[in-house]
């Protein structure tokens, strides 16, 4: 199939050590913008590395070790890829990574632990991996960060048995090992305290699931800041849970206002 | 002990979800309601003309279809219901009116919606938004569901009156099962009590299984029966644990615990007392839903309950059944694959051990326990711990 598609064999190159060597070879002209952009993403992860709190971070939290698989990260993601579909694929990836990169600058400079930025934790409100980013819209003076996403998510998307040391902590801890291991792992890395501890505070919500609905409330008993867990209602697309899905809504602005003391700016579109 | 009068007689009944009761008031004309979950109000289902069905599926042996259809990593209860509703077991219902809690049950009973596995013409399901919080917001939107999803199929397909006349005569009937219950549990706090936790949660099981009014007779002749029971001078228990946890609808799990060595005082599990069968108490400034509504919410142990405020509570809770009923240690019990019970029950484990002091047994078990030889083997080993601290106690205080 390689050879029809004028590839060379995938699975003799990506299972041999051939990949230890050199690129995958795709034609001359796709080879060489994956090569340049393979380049590309080793400067954004050595830039990322060169400020100081980022490369403490390194030290710091256990996690991190897990992006040092980024590059592999992006060759099993574009494997075979050729022409539009390798840079679509190039693309997405690589605004991953940078964003990534801001956002977990953000929380090594604000980390009582690291930087330690006083000014910049007072505008930083903690967002739950599956709460709804779009409510920060109204507060341009603050950030919010989510703390789970670089710790478990990307992680694992990097590294597939990235989780295992904090699934093991979670079940020690007598979680039981059927339940859906990404709440877990977000609280196994809670019981190990290898989240930074940042934050005016946190709004957490029940989706996607019933373990993350657990796994959060569990987590915010543990976090040391204020935390306002969002209901969302589980059939959300029907009419009758709309008014009090805006009402959480407003309890959340209300939440973070008075705990930020920034008040929303802008007009909010919901039911009344 | 001598046996109490109906206890036999519930026992049968509790063998078959379309038992005698069941039969005789669908038979008078009442309307079966099936009911999966506590957070939809149980008065709502007990209106005039209407009872509700707590499923259980009694007498459970294999739950492959259920696996077919749920897989072998959802909740065994929700699995071994689907199972017992395509056996036909459920047929005599007229509707389910079912809560959008627990994703398992929501998939079982959605199952049994999409298999039409209830046969009556005019059967139909509901699920209703119940609340993750314990706030005036969430208060809100349960009445609105309630009167939704609730009162208004009911008043249209069947024309059950849910006004709030018929509504305070449910909550009446319902705190009179409760007060009654609650007597009968209030033996359970003696040194050696004259009823046993088995006994208990089969007079309890029932009321949720059963038309309610059949029972109270009863429970009144039960009641009556108890001042004059002789407990047996040497009990075989040799310690009193408070039981927590996730459903529980089979007596037979108590019974073991029980033969093991330690006496369950008193049952905070769905299907048990606490708070399943404490009364409604209506505030005279509120009307009728948003008070029953209320008292659920602020009211229930679910861990489904989400805010830290409730999370502490619950275990708080815990801890005033332990003292009041002078319990020696807690036991944690879920059915397998529930992810409420998972969490909750390794975090209250923590906490009641360390924070509160208690000894604490944490078990996940099959739904259907039969003579799990394991889980009696735990308990005894749990016994044996809390004597050993009883006696190390003992011997400080003597020194």
């Amino acid at each position: 199939m390689g050879k029809a598609m004028g590839s060379e064999p995938l699975g003799s190159f990506y299972c041999g050590k051939k990949a230890k060597k050199r690129r995958e070879w795709r034609g001359l002209k796709d080879t060489w913008y994956d090569y340049v952009h393979w380049l590309g993403i080793w400067k954004t992860l050595i830039g990322f590395m060169l400020h100081l709190n980022n490369l403490r971070a390194f030290f710091r939290y256990r996690w991190m070790v897990n992006y040092l698989a980024v590059p592999d990260f992006f060759d099993r993601h574009t494997e075979g890829l050729r022409g539009t579909q390798l840079r679509i694929t190039r693309t997405a990836l690589e605004l991953v990574v940078t964003d990534m990169c801001k956002s977990m600058g953000v929380m090594f400079r604000a980390d009582p632990a690291l930087g330690n930025d006083r000014a910049l934790n007072e505008k930083l409100v903690v967002f739950d991996e599956n709460m709804m980013s779009e409510l920060m819209n109204g507060f341009p003076n603050l950030k919010w960060v989510s703390v789970e996403v670089p710790a478990v998510y990307t992680c694992a998307m990097m590294a597939q048995d990235s989780l295992f040391y904090y699934l093991d902590k979670a079940q020690e801890y007598g979680i039981p090992n059927d339940v859906c291991p990404m709440p877990a792992a977000e609280f196994g890395v809670a019981l190990e305290d290898d989240y930074p501890r940042i934050g005016k505070c946190a709004v957490q919500c029940n989706t996607t699931c019933d373990g993350s609905l657990m796994g959060n409330g569990l987590m915010a008993s543990l976090m040391d800041i204020p935390t306002f867990q969002l209901a969302v209602p589980i059939r959300h697309e029907e009419d009758s849970v709309q008014q009090y899905a805006a009402e959480e809504i407003r309890n959340a602005i209300a939440f973070i206002e008075k705990h930020t003391g920034r008040p929303l700016t802008g007009r909010l579109s919901l039911p009344p | 002990m001598k046996d109490l009068t109906h206890i036999y007689e519930l026992e049968r009944l509790l063998q078959d979800a379309h038992n005698d009761l069941v039969r005789q008031a669908r038979a008078e004309g009442e309307i079966a309601i099936g009911s999966v979950c506590s957070l939809i109000p149980e008065p709502l289902l007990n209106l005039p003309g209407c009872f509700s069905v707590r499923l259980r599926a009694p007498r459970t042996g294999s739950i492959e279809m259920g696996t077919y259809y749920m897989t072998s990593i959802m909740c065994e209860a929700c699995r071994a219901i689907l199972e017992r509703a395509i056996e036909g077991g459920y047929q005599f219902l007229d509707c389910m009116l079912a809560p959008d809690a627990c994703a398992q049950m929501n998939r079982c009973v959605e199952n049994m919606e999409k298999l039409q596995l209830c046969s009556q013409e005019h059967f139909f399901v509901t699920y209703a938004d119940v609340p993750m919080k314990s706030d005036e917001s969430a208060l809100r939107h349960y009445v609105r569901q309630m009167r939704q999803y609730v009162l208004n199929p009911l008043a249209e397909h069947f024309r059950i009156d849910t006004s709030d006349e018929a509504l305070r005569e449910a909550v009446s009937l319902h705190n009179r099962i409760c007060g009654l219950l609650m007597e009968i549990a209030a033996f359970r706090a003696e040194d050696n009590p004259r009823i046993t936790g088995y006994e208990f949660a089969v007079l309890c099981l029932a009321t949720y299984c059963c038309p309610k009014a059949p029972l109270i007779p009863i429970l009144e002749e039960t009641l009556a029966q108890l001042p004059e029971r002789q407990p047996d001078p040497h009990s075989s228990c040799r310690a009193r644990v408070v039981l927590a946890g996730s459903e529980i609808d089979d007596p037979e799990l108590i019974r073991m615990i029980e033969e093991a060595g330690a006496l369950v005082v008193a049952d905070r599990f769905c299907l048990g007392a606490f708070p399943g069968r404490e009364e409604i108490r209506l505030r005279e400034n509120e009307d009728v839903l948003t008070g029953i509504c209320r008292h659920y919410m602020e009211g229930g142990q679910c861990p489904r309950f989400m805010n830290t405020e409730k999370i502490r509570d619950r275990h708080e809770y815990i801890h005033g059944l332990a003292r009041r009923f002078h319990a020696d240690g807690i036991i944690f019990q879920q059915i397998k694959f529930c992810d409420y019970w998972g969490y909750e029950r390794a975090y209250g484990t923590r906490v009641m051990r360390e924070q509160y002091g208690y000894p604490v047994l944490s078990i996940d078990r099959p739904y259907a326990v039969g003579n799990a030889g394991q889980l009696r083997t735990r308990v005894q080993a749990f016994v044996e711990s809390m004597e050993i601290k009883k006696l190390k106690e003992k011997n400080v205080n003597l020194r």
